[in-house]
This record gives C-alpha cells, structure tokens and sequence, in this order.
C-alpha cells in the first residue's frame, strides 16, 4: 500500500504533465477565452453538438483520444515547419524530412481539414461535426505555442535545446518549458482565470488581431516566435535561479499574450462557421487588407 | 516510509515551489488581490486598471516577488512584519507602507512607471502583512529581532525537522484548499454581510497591523520557539489539528487583507 | 496502515499545490454545483450556521478532521465498510452501509435543527456536504472489493486510489473547482428533479451500480492505459454531478421556508 502511493502521485503528475502541446492547464484557458468570445448563435450551435457541453469542457480532448488507432493521425497535428522563406511546409513535404519531428509536423493541414469539414457539415453526422470542432479548437490553440514552431534551417538540437536548473543534473527540456512552465509558473490560473486576467482587448484590438488568414496568421507567428530558439539559450545552458527567474520574467507576458491571441482566433473561426451573420476566415489566399 | 516522505516534499518542491520560497504562496496573494478587486467601487477598479495597463490587479499580486531582481529597490518591501513586544508596529516595514500610500493618494502626479510599482508593491505587501508566519517581534528601536517563525519544528509524523517559517510558507493556505483558484477563495470568503467588512476595515493601518499581531500571536503560543539546542524529540509539534486551525486563520487572514487593501484602493482611487 | 495512508494524504495535499484529488476538488465541485441549487431560503439559512462562508470552504472539512481528536468516530463515515469483519451484526444479517445511515441518522436529526445547538447544525451541515459527495464516489461503496491493484502505464496503482485522485485529475486538468458547476450543470429542470427524487438507498444503489461499471471497464488481465480515463470520466463526471444535485435536495429539505 505504502509503495503504491508514491508512484500515483508521480504519475498522476506526469500524466498530466506530458500532453503534448499546450498542457491541459492552458488549453482550458485559451479554449475558455474563446468560448467567452463566441456570438449566442456561435455558442449554441457548437454545444447543440457537443452535447450540451461546453467547449472548454472539451479543451484537451485531441489529447486524450489520440490514443486510439482511428485517431491516430492527429498526434502529428501539434506542430508547424516552415522553410527559411517561412513557407509552411506541407504535411507531405514535411514527411519526407529526416528530421523526425519535422516529419511529423502536420499541424496545418490537421486545421485544413477541419476547416474543410465544417464548411461541409451538412454531409457529416453530429458526432463527425463535434470531432472537428473539438480538432479544430486545440490545433489553433497549438498553433500558437512557440515551442511548436519548427524550422528546416535550425538543427533539432537547436529547437528543443536541454538546460539545467541551479545544481540539478536533470535535464530540462525546452519544448516541455514551453508546454506550461513557460506561463504556469508564474501564474498558476485556472480556465476561467485566464479569462478574467487576459480576455480584456478592446474591440479594435481584437479585430487587427483576428483579421487576416490563418495561413497569414501562422507565418506571421513564424516570423514572431523564431527569436525563443535563438537569442535566449544554448544547449546545456544551466541557470542559477536567479538567472531562469530573470529569464522567465521576458517570456511569461509574451506567452500569455499568444495565449489570449490563440483565444480571440478560435473564436472568430468557429464564429464564422457557425454563425451565418458572422465574418468567415480563411485558411489561405488572400485576405482583405485590414480594416483601418 | 521517510523515504516516500522525503521524496514527495522534493516533489514538491520540484513542482511547485521550485522558484524561491515566498511569503504566502502565490495563490493566496492572487486570492488577496481578487477579493480586493471585488469589494472595489467600479470607479476605482477603472481608474487603477488605467494605472497598470488594463491588467488586473490580481496580475500583479506575486510581482514583487518574481521581479524582485530587476528592482531591488522594491525587494526591500517584501517584508516581515515588525512589532514590539506590546503589539505596536513599528520600524520599517510600517514606514514602507505609509511611503506607498502617501506616494499613491498623489497618483495623479507620479511618473508612470512609479505609480505602477507602488500599486503593485502595495498589493503584495498588504497581503504578506497578514500573513501571520511574517510576525516579527523587535525591540523597540526596531534593531534587534527577538522572535520570528524562523525555528525548526516537528511537522505531522515527519522524522526530519522543519523550518516554522517554511510551514507557514508552503502548507498551511494549501494544506486543506489544495484545489483551490484564486475564484474559489474569494467564493468561499468573501460572502460576509457588509456590516462585518466595515468592521474589518474601520481604523487605519497601524490599527490593521496591531489586529494581524493579535490574531496571529497565537502561531507562537501554540507552536513555541524551541531552545537552542534542542533534541527532534523535544521540538514543538504541528499536528493536523493544529494545521487545521492554522488554515481557517490563514483563510481570516486573506480575507481580511483582501477587504483592507480595497479599502485602501478606494479611498484612493475612488475620486 | 490507514494511519499510514493518512498521513500520506495529509503530507500530499499539504505539499503538493496542485494535488488534484476527487477528495478536495471533487467535494468541493459537489458543493459548487449544490449551491447552486439551494433555494435562497435554503441558502440564507445554512449561512447563519456557517459563519456566511459558502458550503464549499466546508466540502473537504471531514477528510481534514477525521484524524482530529473528538472526531474518531467519523473515520469510518466515509465509505460503507472499512472491513468484512463490519459486513455483519451479530446475528449475521448484513449491515446498512456506514455512510447511508450515517446520512439518514443525521437528516432525521437536523428535520427539528431550530431545537438543536449552533455547533450541532454547523457539524451536520459539515458532514453532509462530504458524506453525500463521498456515498456517489464508486470506489466509496463496496471497499473490499475495490481493494485490488491495476497496472498503468507499467506501473501498479491500487483501484481506489486511481479513482480517489487520477480520474477527475487527468480528465480535467486546469480548471478551478468552481469551474465545475458551468461545465457539467447542464440539465432541465425536469432532469433535475428525476435525479433528485428516491431515497438515499436508491441513490447508493446506483453508486454501486456505477462501481460495477468503473470496476467492468477494467479487463481481466488488470493492464489498463489512459483509455480507461476516457471510457470512465462520463461515470465520474455523472455521479458529481448528481452528488451536487441531491446534496441541494437534502439540504433544500431541511433548510427552506
């Protein structure tokens, strides 16, 4: 009895811990901020589907079904590779890469076909609809994890580089700091938390933010996120606490202000699916240029 | 069995507390903040949320613990709190906070950068002065300490000592809440008639602190300062009973600098 | 042995910030969601007893008090048996479950709380926030038979364990307690009302019937992976939700004008 608990708690921690992608903490919190962002009609289509849950209810749901052999494409739908003109590479392109999670990086067209899905709901059952709602909700919200951005010209080394903390000899991976530390371990918030500290841009804000395609959306966040891999640390960089407090202290804001973008995007893409008086986005082509 | 022990406070440690050990966690500071935030008037949670960025004041709560390092002027404010032997505040955490509040009741004409760091100073600080594991009595000219939380005790059934301060810490406000959000204590708190708050906020801050020391005095009663050279056996014991007690005047204590620091946000801001 | 466990449980939830259990967060969605449904007499009366703090501060107050002194009794409240030694009187009939006649003595009790003592109405307001949480957890009814290890993950679990603190936890991650009531409150009035009607054996038999499903889902070889999660949480996810329904229904019985 007494050697058990141990090991529960452990891996209670762990199960928790190593969902790929945003963990399930921030997932709740960007899908809430979405569903804090929907139109009634938006609202009430969307949970007519779930069941009458809620989205947020169903935040880390790809996780958890990604187990399952009908489903296990979309464990390559959690990252994005770009090239050095910051083309997105192709799920088939990306297959073909020797580097193995470049290979695997199939997140954009994991997004495409939900997209493609939902505009043509109407051959689909309720149960199809709901999966797609539920894909779509977590791969934008992932598209918008800057450890999930890969790039053709930067080694594997170089993107999920180790560090160390203080006088631990465990190595820290980066692409794990991004899952969750990255925000968690300065604000420890609960979903509807990070609705009440982040949903608070104005209307203009949110509108600039969300315009454009998806496609736009996620070069743009190429661009933006490329800066994590290359000024801030090299492999095997060890930190004394005071070091990782001061450098944690330059990514928690910029993390939690994707957190809040990836929110305000799911919103208007599931808007304009399922709100006919509501603007539709786009998954590529060219957008309208911006309202000024 | 001490092996599991060990290993599940380093867990612990490793999962929560990794950073530094602060005052209350960072969960009771945000919980502080929120209840402030919800006994604010909408004029004064408008004009301060002008003040820092559109951001809540819970945003800030544990500010001055995470950025300690890149203003060290402002890691002085994260204090004990002083008292003489009788119950009087005194020395300088008292004068700190009476410079933020004068410093503020001007906001209109500081810089912008000042205003912000006094209202994110002010709401952590009003929270670790209720933070009873933060008494420190002194003598009168405030230069020699006399008592403080910093002595080992013997925590529930563990076989290694423990630091008080480090109980105070880490496990009492989680021990028996540790599902809890910041919006589940403020639930769970902030639901007294109105006539109780008046009463928790009438007087001013040296009434306030002289209040803390009196309803917190008895973490040394309770759990006494240990002599020097004690034996494990002879520390004082933090038995779940007293850890239960402990958590409802955790709980009080959150509560209450909830409440006085919206009074103090108001009387500023509300104008 | 139980002593042991406590005390491990005491030093986890101690240590631990997010230790994410049914026991805290599963009682404390019970009260959140039995709040809810209080008439506000119901509400405003319950409140004088407790100091004005909501039933949820007290969700947990039981499993924090049990080791207490004065508060031995209760120990046993929580589950129907501790051991098989308990399963019969002296006679050899079968004993009514701890917990349901541990609830039922007190309802009765509370039907006339305006002759009782303060502190009487404030303990029992106290237990039945817990002991109606705890009689809808399946690995709460039937305890012997819930004594059995699983392998998860390559790693040996006990049944009860995985059900007190990994199911919610895993399924649910990052949501406060008081996120439940939105994410799970959904039913009509109607539907409301049906979970509420029957007594409290009717109740726990469907506690059991739900432990027969939670203990069914496992196969005969005991290995099971995270899809036993996802095959369960609609079980979890029910009975907390028709704990939270019920306790307003017990509470609403004695407490409205």
């Amino acid at each position: 009895m007494k050697k058990i608990f141990f090991p529960t708690i452990v891996a209670a921690l762990l199960l928790v811990q190593s969902a790929s992608a945003w963990n399930g903490q921030v997932h709740s919190g960007i899908t809430a901020i979405a569903e804090a962002n929907l139109t009634p009609t938006a609202k009430a289509e969307i949970e007519r589907y779930l069941g009458g849950r809620p989205l947020t209810y169903y935040a880390s749901w790809m996780d958890d079904i990604s187990v399952y052999p009908e489903y296990e494409a979309c464990k390559e739908w959690h990252e994005i590779a770009f090239n050095p003109k910051y083309k997105i590479l192709a799920g088939k392109r990306a297959a073909k890469s020797d580097d193995k999670r470049i290979s695997k990086a199939k997140a954009f067209d994991g997004l495409k076909a939900a997209v493609r899905a939902l505009e043509n709901r109407k051959s689909l059952s309720d149960s199809e609809v709901a999966d797609n709602i539920r894909f779509l909700t977590y791969i934008l919200a992932d598209l918008h994890c800057p450890g999930h951005y890969l790039y053709t010209d930067l080694t594997p080394e170089r993107q999920n580089p180790k560090f160390y903390r203080d006088k631990s000899r465990k190595a820290q991976e980066f692409r794990n700091f991004w899952e969750g530390a990255a925000i968690t371990q300065t604000h420890n918030w609960r979903a509807n938390e990070f609705v009440h500290q982040l949903n608070r841009k104005g209307a203009e804000e949110i509108e600039a933010l969300t315009s454009g395609t998806m496609a736009e959306w996620v070069t743009a966040n190429a661009r933006n996120y490329r800066f994590v891999y290359t000024s801030l640390l090299n492999d095997g960089n060890r930190f004394s606490n005071t070091k990782y407090r001061l450098w944690l202290n330059k990514i928690y804001p910029f993390a939690e202000e994707q957190a809040a973008i990836a929110g305000y995007r799911i919103a208007k893409v599931l808007n304009g699916l399922f709100d006919g008086g509501a603007e539709k986005v786009a998954v590529t082509g060219k957008s309208k240029p911006a309202k000024k | 069995m001490k092996r599991i022990i060990f290993a599940i406070s380093a867990l612990a440690m490793a999962f929560g507390f990794s950073l530094e050990g602060f005052a209350w966690g960072r969960d009771a500071h945000a919980a502080v903040a929120y209840i402030a935030e919800c006994n604010l008037t909408p004029r004064a949670k408008a004009n301060i949320e002008k003040c820092i960025d559109g951001h809540s004041i819970v945003y800030y709560s544990s500010w001055l613990d995470y950025h300690r390092k890149e203003h060290k002027a402002w890691d002085r404010r994260r204090h004990t709190c002083d008292f003489d032997t009788d119950g009087n505040p005194i020395g300088r955490p008292l004068k700190h906070m009476h410079e933020m509040l004068d410093n503020l009741s001007n906001y209109e004409n500081l810089t912008d950068s000042a205003r912000k760091f006094n209202i994110y100073a002010l709401v952590h600080v009003m929270g670790d002065y209720h933070c009873p594991g933060h008494l420190e009595y002194r003598t009168p000219d405030g230069k020699t300490k006399l008592l403080n939380s910093f002595y080992n005790v013997r925590y529930l059934k563990e076989k290694k000592p423990r630091n008080y301060h480090q109980v105070w810490d880490t496990m009492v406000i989680t021990a028996n809440h540790s599902d809890w959000g910041y919006m589940d204590f403020a639930h769970a708190l902030n639901n007294i008639p109105q006539s109780e708050k008046d009463a928790i906020t009438a007087g001013n801050v040296e009434d306030w602190l002289r209040d803390t020391e009196r309803a917190s005095k008895i973490i040394f009663e309770k759990v006494p300062k240990p002599k020097e050279d004690a034996e494990f056996d002879e520390l004082p014991l933090v038995d779940k009973q007293t850890l239960n007690d402990f958590g409802d005047l955790a709980c009080e204590q959150v509560l209450k600098a909830g409440l006085r620091l919206a009074k103090v946000l108001n009387d500023i801001f509300d104008k | 042995m139980k002593k042991a466990l406590l005390l491990l449980m005491v030093c986890l939830t101690a240590g631990v910030p997010k230790a994410w259990a049914w026991d805290s967060r599963g009682h404390s969605a019970i009260a959140y969601i039995a709040e809810r449904h209080l008439t506000p007499s119901a509400k405003a009366n319950i409140a004088k007893y407790i100091d004005n703090k909501s039933i949820v501060y007290y969700a947990s107050w039981m499993d924090h008090n049990r080791a207490c002194k004065g508060y031995e009794m209760t120990n046993d409240w929580h589950v129907d048996y501790w051991t098989d030694k308990l399963r019969h009187d002296a006679d050899g009939n079968p004993m009514p479950p701890v917990v349901t006649r541990e609830i039922k003595r007190i309802v009765e009790e509370m039907k006339d709380y305006k002759n009782l003592s303060d502190s009487t109405v404030n303990v029992n307001i106290k237990y039945l926030t817990h002991m109606v949480g705890d009689m809808h957890c399946p690995v709460h009814v039937d305890f012997p038979q819930s004594r059995f290890k699983v392998m998860l993950n390559g790693k040996k679990y006990s049944f009860h364990k995985l059900w007190d603190c990994n199911v919610v936890a895993a399924k649910h991650p990052g949501w406060a307690s008081i996120s439940f009531p939105d994410m799970l409150d959904n039913k009509s009035e109607e539907e409301i009302a049906r979970i509420q009607q029957g007594t409290q054996d009717d109740w726990y038999a469907e506690t059991v019937d739900a432990a027969r499903r939670a203990k069914e889902a496992i196969p005969e070889d005991k290995v099971i992976d995270y899809r036993y999660y996802n095959d369960v949480i609609d079980i979890a996810d029910s009975q907390i939700l028709n704990a939270g329904y019920r306790l307003a229904a017990v509470l609403n019985a004695i407490f409205s004008e």
